[in-house]
């Protein structure tokens, strides 16, 4: 039953349409695998499972009727539990929202149902997608599937743990300064933040109006691609959303990367930021592995990372409170510490530091832009370090530790995390690709030709008995 | 408000928080302070480009 957990969509897809593989079938193995090991692993809030068997049952009765919707019918999915389902409750990991029952999918959600996915459940999260790993609320903080002992990242935590410990083929996160690739990184799994307005946030509880993505989480770039094949689409009716063609994100990927300019802010990490040694070990091997492809490494200039990460949090403060004044105002005690205290710091911002915050981002988007006529993409690490102890975030994490990712969500760029090897403690590492606005595929497209090259994505966590026996 | 202390503003702001809540806020006060400082560039209107907010599309 293990085995077809660990297969991925693209493989999956091909059995599922060659009829050798059932969508009843896998999903029971899933719910088996949910069942024997997530007490241990806390990436649930919810397990839908009859919902899911009446999903599987489904897709299986349309595929043999010849009616397939495509490579996610009958594809295992979880949800963080910050998007909406109608008629199953929508939490955000709250006991603020402990009894918030939607009335509609979120559009995504929705997108996802017409494609064939079965919904397995909905997944840990920092609390709003902001809290950090908190012991404070109405369920535990997910855990690492590579060492239990260790924190996911987030706020997407429970969707990494998921994917990466084969309990969900794929799941969705949302990205407001790093949510999809931080978790993505830590957890060993490929996560994408969309081009800003390319998969609409409606029914996606908020953060950060301006700053706030959904996108795919899974074990490879392939994945995602075919996750952004039914994810990406207008939606009037969320007005960040553009109106663009929609590539064909699965066609567009291939092994070759010749003649492909890959820009790099070594600045970043060798001198913004404190990175560890391994991260920046395996970043330097990454690049010699895109060399090998047939790319050109260019050494870029931006602004530093600081100014980037400032301005990010001073929007991304000041939209989070203006969210959550009213709850924060009316009852602070439903809310776990960490939540608060962030949330609470949009208090504190002035309105002309908001103002000069997102002028500043006007000048910081054409920076990039800028920089990026002379190459295709951007590559960086995602984290500066592997995971650190759960809980330990906080102390962890400094302005001289700060992730790679929120400059990104900064200029709405897509950007892409996959796992670039292991530290010595058996801990994934990982690197992040940036690409110019709707070049999604582009992006996945490169993070496709690494994942071929290279044998990281033929590692899986093994998750022991014992501690799987202990917590139950 | 520059000139209120911490928890002075969090109580104009209608926010009645445990202690705790304050004293981490009074910490954190620095690094918004720190990024408010970032942001405050020599901005002029005169030079800059427009600032605007799409309202509509046609």
């Amino acid at each position: 039953m293990t085995d077809l957990c660990f297969l991925t969509i693209a493989e999956a897809s091909r059995q599922i349409a060659a009829r050798k593989l059932s969508p009843v079938e896998l999903t029971r193995a899933f719910l088996e695998r949910i069942e024997r090991y997530d007490a241990g692993l806390n990436a649930y809030i919810l397990v839908t499972a009859d919902k899911a068997m009446a999903d599987a049952r489904r897709a299986e009765a349309e595929i043999m009727a010849g009616r397939s919707r495509g490579p996610l019918h009958g594809i295992p999915i979880a949800l963080k539990d910050i998007y909406n389902t109608a008629g199953i409750a929508t939490t955000a990991h709250s006991a603020l929202f402990k009894d918030h029952v939607p009335a509609e999918d979120a559009v995504t959600t929705r997108l996802l149902a017409e494609a064939g996915t079965v919904l397995l459940g909905k997944t840990a999260t920092w609390e709003f997608a902001i809290g950090g790993t908190s012991f404070d609320l109405p369920w535990p903080p997910a855990r690492n599937p590579w060492n239990p002992k260790h924190d996911p990242g987030g706020s997407s935590s429970g969707t990494g743990a998921a994917v990466a410990a084969g309990l969900a083929m794929a799941g969705m996160g949302t990205d407001t300064g790093g949510s999809i690739r931080f978790p993505a990184a830590w957890c060993g799994i490929a996560g994408l933040k969309p081009t800003y307005g390319l998969v609409s946030r409606r029914g996606i509880l908020p953060l950060s109006f301006s700053l706030d993505h959904g996108g795919p989480m899974c074990w490879t770039s392939e994945d995602c691609a075919l996750m952004m094949q039914a994810l990406a689409a207008h939606d009037p009716l969320d007005p960040g959303s553009a109106d663009v063609p929609i590539p064909d994100f699965a066609a567009a990927l291939s092994p070759s990367l010749k003649g492909l300019r890959i820009g790099v802010p070594r600045h970043f990490w060798e001198t913004d930021v404190d990175c560890g040694a391994e991260t920046k070990a395996a970043i330097e091997a990454a690049l010699e592995v895109y060399r090998a492809l047939g790319a050109e490494i260019v050494e870029v200039t931006l602004s530093p990372l600081g100014t980037y990460n400032d301005t990010g949090t001073l929007i991304s403060r000041s939209e989070a409170y203006a969210i959550h004044e009213q709850y924060l105002t009316r009852t602070p005690e439903l809310y776990g510490a960490i939540a608060r205290q962030r949330i609470s710091m949009g208090a504190l911002v002035r309105a002309p530091d908001y103002v000069n915050a997102l002028r500043l981002r006007g000048e910081l988007i054409r920076e990039l832009a800028a920089v990026m006529t002379t190459v295709d993409v951007i590559v960086t690490p995602t984290t500066p370090d592997p995971a650190p102890l759960l809980g330990e975030v906080a102390a962890f994490m400094s302005k001289r530790k700060s992730l790679f990712s929120r400059a990104f969500n900064v200029t709405g760029s897509p950007a892409l995390s996959t796992p670039s090897g292991f530290s010595s403690d058996g801990l994934p590492l990982s690197m992040q690709i940036v690409g110019r606005p709707f070049q999604d595929d582009l992006v996945l497209k490169v993070g496709h030709a690494y994942e071929k090259a290279t044998a990281w994505r033929d590692r899986r966590p093994v998750i022991a008995e014992p501690f799987a026996a202990a917590a139950q | 408000m520059a000139d209120l202390s911490v928890d002075r503003q969090l109580a104009a702001a209608g926010l009645k928080l445990p202690p705790g809540d304050v004293e981490k806020l009074a910490a954190l006060a620095a690094d918004l302070a720190a990024a408010a400082a970032t942001v405050r560039r020599d901005w002029s209107y005169l030079t800059e480009p427009v600032q605007a907010l799409r309202l509509w599309k046609k």
